[in-house]
């Protein structure tokens, strides 16, 4: 038989992501190559935060661009990777609290609002389910495990990212692992 | 090495495939059950996290990103207040689209006026988007059963058919002999063979090359951005020129991926050189046909062509939920594989762990890389390995072939190449065919 069973459900990028050591863009050119090397992998990254295709390109969209508009500014950082990762962490959360004040001010008796409800979606009910679990978590272990699994970067470039040592960055993963594992063991009620 | 120890580097064994844990830790796991229980919890509880599916950017996202970039720039001297505080809207890609087709002119040869070509694309882009349902009949050189991609220059043409239905949420199906994908607008299932089953999400990649034909309006946007970035050699021919109804756009393309080693080539239609014949219907615009010729051998192969298009025709709901026969067999995924014993590290090892398996009728070992099965058992159990060979890689696949000769017990052998694989959340080496 030819290799018939897809197997992998959860497929890497496209393109090999990009050396976290790579420099800055400096050049349109330059900033269009590294267009092509993150979005895939920072577009999905925001999906998981953000729950919403159209949210998570907006965002990553806003970042990639202030990312090239302030090229001065970011012209010494060496691991453009990590960074992006990180401002598109930030921008989620931003897009995040706006939607909770949105939320807050929303009247739920509004009808358009009722017609607006998307449709079931069992890829978003996942994310639902997983934002739920991190939740519960501390931020930071949430956000070390979020960069891990979701951003699926290293510990080297989420210690870069997160701006703490590679020791740390660990620790607060296998934590919040722990930590998990123990929210996951009273939920099955054993 | 201590349990605590141990257990104090278990992050380690989450690091990318490229930073491994120590052989120390490896070997502590080997024979310390507790810790080896405490890491499969570990990798469980992490599992409970990983989201199913892996989306993509669309594929115009690099597109609208450099056009908002420019605009940004454009902007710059003057007063910019809250540029990218909105998403850009659809119209303006498609004022995007057509700065593209222009752009795109000077990679057009043939023999054509521009401005016929800049109304021919554009309008059919147009004539595209008012898409409510597609039906595409074609015929593909490949085989009954097996992944959707897989095409072979001397395989008969077996029949393929595709369907979507535009709006929201948006389904489709695509079919062959022996193998259905559909999408019902929330998930995807995959039946091969009539009882072998796979749920997925919405973008769950059982699909690929197929996918874009039905989007016909992406196709022509991503042929259009292809030419303007210089992949693709592209020749337009207006009806005017050929004294027919039809225009034709051809698209020549080099095969994708690093063939260093050769073993893809030709098996998939990305990693081919071949050429794209596009059809269109001129008083319409509407796409009317495509024909996909390899480049092999100084010879043009047909490898897939469509036979018929059928635009907004009433499909029936049905058609996105095939029922699943009685005798249903879900097929697993590496999430469901069982953790005990060693796991293997390499695709070698797991092509080892497969073959000696079998060769043993150990079938907790075969168990670590490939989901058991009694046909399995059958056509495997007691073969004999003459050679299992290093791991290497080929064309666009995101894992690796082991090279391997068996004998069977009746005594025939068989020489191929085993897929393996690990782009999966939990990072196995699992088998993903060539067995």
């Amino acid at each position: 038989m030819g290799w018939t069973i897809p197997f992998t459900l959860q497929a890497t990028p496209d393109t090999a992501p990009m050396d976290t050591a790579g420099r800055w863009p400096q050049s349109v050119e330059q900033f269009e190559g590294l267009v092509k090397a993150v979005q895939d992998e920072l577009v999905h990254f925001a999906f998981c935060r953000l729950r919403s295709l159209e949210d998570a390109e907006d965002a990553v969209q806003d970042v990639l661009v202030r990312a090239y508009l302030e090229r001065e500014k970011h012209r010494t950082v060496t691991g453009v990777r990590p960074y992006l990762f990180r401002m598109v962490a930030n921008r989620c959360t931003d897009v995040l609290r706006q939607r909770q004040r949105a939320e807050r001010r929303r009247d739920p008796s509004d009808p358009a609002d009722l017609a607006a409800c998307p449709g079931p979606d069992p890829a978003v009910d996942r994310l639902d389910d997983i934002e739920r679990l991190l939740g519960r978590l501390p931020e930071r272990q949430a956000e070390a495990i979020r960069l891990r699994v979701f951003g699926c970067l290293p510990f080297a470039a989420i210690a870069e990212a997160v701006g703490v040592s590679l020791p740390t960055i660990k620790s607060r993963f296998r934590y919040g692992v722990e930590r998990l594992r123990g929210i996951l063991t009273k939920e099955a009620g054993l | 090495m201590t349990c605590r120890s141990a257990r104090r580097q278990m992050a380690d064994l989450f690091d990318d495939a490229a930073v491994s844990a120590s052989a120390e830790l490896h070997a502590h796991l080997e024979v310390c059950g507790a810790c080896a229980a405490e890491f499969a919890g570990a990798r469980n509880a992490l599992a409970s996290v990983t989201p199913v599916e892996r989306v993509r950017a669309s594929l115009d996202f690099k597109e609208r990103t450099m056009n908002k970039l420019h605009q940004e720039l454009n902007a710059a001297p003057a007063a910019r207040p809250r540029l990218w505080a909105r998403p850009i809207p659809r119209l303006a890609f498609s004022v995007g689209l057509v700065l593209a087709i222009v752009l795109a002119l000077p990679y057009f040869g043939g023999n054509h006026s521009q401005s016929g070509a800049i109304a021919l694309l554009a309008q059919s882009v147009q004539a595209m988007s008012s898409l409510q349902t597609v039906h595409i009949t074609a015929r593909m050189r490949t085989l009954p059963r097996d992944n959707f991609e897989m095409i072979g220059l001397n395989y008969d043409f077996v029949p393929v058919e595709m369907w979507k239905e535009f709006g929201t949420p948006q389904k489709w199906r695509i079919e062959k002999p022996g193998r259905v994908v559909a999408m019902d607008g929330a998930g995807s299932l995959l039946l091969i063979g009539g009882n072998q089953a796979m749920r997925g999400g919405a973008r769950t990649g059982f699909v690929d090359w197929l996918m874009p034909l039905l989007d016909p309006d992406r196709v022509l946007q991503s042929e259009l951005l292809s030419a303007r970035q210089g992949k693709s050699q592209t020749t337009l021919t207006t009806p005017t020129d050929r004294g027919s109804h039809e225009t034709m756009l051809r698209v020549a393309r080099r095969a994708e991926g690093d063939l260093t080693n050769d073993w893809l080539r030709n098996k998939s239609v990305l990693e081919s050189d071949h050429t794209c014949v596009y059809r269109f219907d001129a008083p319409t615009n509407r796409l009317a046909g495509l024909q996909v010729l390899v480049h092999s051998g100084g010879q043009d192969v047909p490898v897939f062509e469509i036979t018929n298009i059928v635009y907004n025709e009433p499909l029936s709901a049905d058609l996105f939920t095939p029922a699943l026969p009685a005798d249903v067999s879900w097929m697993g995924t590496p999430a469901d594989l069982p953790v005990t014993g060693a796991i293997p590290a390499t695709p070698r090892e797991a092509a080892l762990a497969f073959f000696e398996g079998c060769a043993n009728r150990d079938w907790q070992r075969v168990a670590s890389v490939t989901q058991l099965s009694d046909g399995l058992k059958q056509d495997y159990g007691g073969i004999q390995v003459v050679s299992v060979g290093e791991a290497f890689q080929s064309g666009t696949y995101r894992g690796w072939f082991v090279p391997y000769e068996i004998r069977y017990p009746g005594g025939q052998t068989k020489k191929h190449n085993l897929a393996v694989r690990n782009d999966n959340p939990q990072k196995r080496f699992i088998l993903d065919g060539g067995f």
